[in-house]
């Protein structure tokens, strides 16, 4: 009787040789199956490539948003509150309400007046103002008019332009004197000096903005529609307040299926499947041609030119041939002709890099721009891209349409 | 002349072979046409040793598609110096344990649950096929057929399987044990026969 063990050791020895000696056969199709399982990947690849950095984006502006700009946007924002106020600030002067106080403090109540408002943007001006007087008038330390001051980078301590700070001094000795109004003049002055940097300031990141968007849409043939998609980073370029530039660069997945006449002899048809991988570097020009508080509407025109980074193309002939079918009949050769169809499948890949397309394709674009958040914009973009010369390295000829979704900042 | 499982044993460099010096090399360039071929050559071995890891020929593909996609990419990092098959079985019996893995990560498995069932024409061993041996091991719960693959196939210890499946060195032993006990079960006949000095191998 054998032991266990000995029959173990029987049976592992022979499943190892049963096993190891087999080979599997290549199964027809597991290779196009392979490319395309490959293909999948690549894409889901790029997907989440595209998403990530998105996201990276999205949350490098927003630390930008919260961090950065704080202190410029608290500056710009006083700036313009002083500003605006200022109308009512001449009403004060007018009405004396400053009386007894020392000048140099009442120039540094002014500019603190200028100063010190972020925090507190949503009352009026006046209130502001007054308030900041009230203060001042009971006791102004000099350290605290020294510090105000310092805060004051690039206001001259003196006016310009020949405005004389010292007359506006009269009014509070009681002197009749017929210019207060310098006074509040040179506030104005001043606070358009100071306007004018901090519109600059606060124009410059519209002039450009960056976006991330994603495409999915139909390419269109004379017989056939696929799916496709693409997506990518722009950049647009304010030129006028209506009119822009817009570039950027765009991986674009293509499924291309065309039918054709087969204009050989006997020829039925011919089938090109091409799937193609290529970067879409546009250039297009924007008009605003509405725009209301938060939201445009424009139109868009420009050309792509494409870099194939891959190419696979598979084409299928479909012909009709003669045979001699020769039969034996009671000892008698007897030939006969039929009509067999053949199915001719060739496939091409070609390398990265080996076509582009300069100045391919036409784009046309219409668009509505939303504002999401300050600085944030949503774009919804109805496209249109027409072949201006045949595409890749077969010269296919097909027509890209869809919605281009893009967040811009 | 020596079969390429031979030749792996044996250790013959398969670089005798200049057509597939040529095509690695031409791999390591990503060209498509040779990763085709070389796909298309080796495709058979490694669905064999796929199908050892996997009960499912569907699985065993997806094995297979996952190994050769590890090996266009990594195909630059081949040794030259030791035959290839060696290095895609090794990267096949890797991806089978990924696979493994996950699965057991996402699904409960019930080993009460699988069911014996006798071979319907045991005969002799010495007759069996490979594809009966694949049915009778298939008869085996996921982990005993794994443990029993990587211990008698590949030839790793008990550490090693619990390292790569993540289990105790216990559950390692236990699982081959079971797995060997219940594959005696499927083989009386041969076993009575062989007893019996009927049947000789």
């Amino acid at each position: 009787m054998m032991q266990d063990w000995e029959k173990d050791k029987i049976l592992a020895d022979s499943i190892r040789d049963a096993l190891e000696t087999q080979e599997e056969q290549y199964s027809p199709g597991a290779w196009e199956n392979f490319v395309n399982l490959r293909k999948r990947r690549r894409r889901i690849v790029y997907l989440k490539t595209g998403t990530g950095i998105a996201a990276s984006l999205l949350g490098i502006w927003l630390v930008i948003q919260v961090l950065v700009p704080e202190a410029i946007n608290n500056r710009i924002e006083t700036r313009h509150i002083t500003y605006e106020k200022s109308e009512q600030s001449k009403e004060w002067t007018e009405n004396n309400t400053i009386t007894n106080e020392d000048p140099s403090h009442r120039v540094h109540v002014a500019r603190e007046g200028k100063t010190s408002l972020p925090t507190k943007s949503e009352q009026t001006g006046t209130e502001l103002i007054l308030e900041e007087i009230d203060v001042r008038t009971e006791e102004i330390p000099q350290a605290d008019a020294v510090e105000s001051i310092a805060l004051l980078d690039g206001l001259p301590d003196k006016p310009s332009g020949g405005a004389d700070f010292t007359d506006s001094l009269m009014i509070e000795d009681g002197q009749s004197n017929p210019e207060p109004e310098k006074f509040v003049r040179w506030i104005h002055d001043e606070m358009e000096t100071a306007r004018v940097p901090a519109e600059k300031l606060k124009s410059g990141p519209d002039r450009v903005r960056f976006g991330v968007h994603f495409s999915p849409g139909f390419n269109s043939t004379s017989s056939n529609s696929t799916f496709a998609f693409a997506g990518g980073i722009s950049a647009d370029f304010r030129l006028t307040r209506r009119l822009g530039l817009s570039t950027g660069i765009m991986a674009a997945q293509q499924n291309v299926v065309l039918q054709q006449q087969n204009n050989q002899f006997m020829g039925l048809g011919k089938e090109t499947t091409a799937s193609m991988l290529f970067l879409d570097v546009p250039l297009n020009l924007t008009w605003k041609f509405h725009s209301d508080k938060s939201t445009s509407y424009y139109v868009s025109g420009g050309i792509s030119s494409l870099a194939y980074l891959d190419e696979d193309y598979r084409n299928k002939t479909t012909t009709q041939e003669l045979v001699e079918v020769v039969r034996e009949e009671n000892g008698q050769e007897s030939v006969e002709y039929a009509v067999v169809t053949r199915e001719t499948v060739t496939s091409e890949s070609v390398r990265s890099f080996q076509s582009f397309d300069l100045a391919g394709r036409l784009n046309l674009m219409v668009g509505l721009e939303q504002q999401l958040a300050p600085g944030l914009y949503f774009h919804v973009e109805p496209y249109l891209k027409i072949p201006l010369s045949g595409l890749g390295a077969q010269n296919l000829r097909f027509t890209t349409s869809g919605i281009r979704c893009k967040v811009s900042f | 002349m020596a079969s390429f499982f031979e030749e792996i044993q044996l250790g013959v460099d398969n670089y005798r072979n200049e057509g597939l010096r040529e095509i690695i090399r031409k791999c390591c360039r990503k060209d498509k046409k040779s990763q085709e071929i070389l796909y298309k050559q080796f495709y058979g071995y490694a669905l064999s040793i796929a199908l050892i890891y996997n009960k499912q020929r569907d699985d065993a593909i997806d094995i297979v598609n996952d190994s050769f996609m590890k090996v266009f990419a990594e195909i630059s990092k081949f040794d030259p110096e030791k035959p290839f098959k060696i290095w895609l079985r090794k990267i096949v019996i890797n991806s089978s344990i990924d696979q493994f893995r996950r699965r057991k990560r996402n699904s409960f498995y019930d080993e009460s649950s699988s069911v014996l069932v006798p071979d319907q024409n045991p005969t002799v061993i010495s007759s069996l096929t490979a594809g009966e041996v694949l049915r009778l091991l298939n008869q085996l719960p996921d982990i005993q057929k794994m443990v029993f693959s990587l211990y008698e196939m590949e030839g790793f210890s008990h550490e090693e399987i619990g390292s790569m499946l993540n289990i105790p060195v216990s559950s390692s032993r236990v699982y081959l044990t079971r797995a060997k006990k219940k594959l005696r079960k499927l083989f009386p006949l041969y076993f009575d026969i062989y007893d019996a000095g009927l049947g000789k191998r």
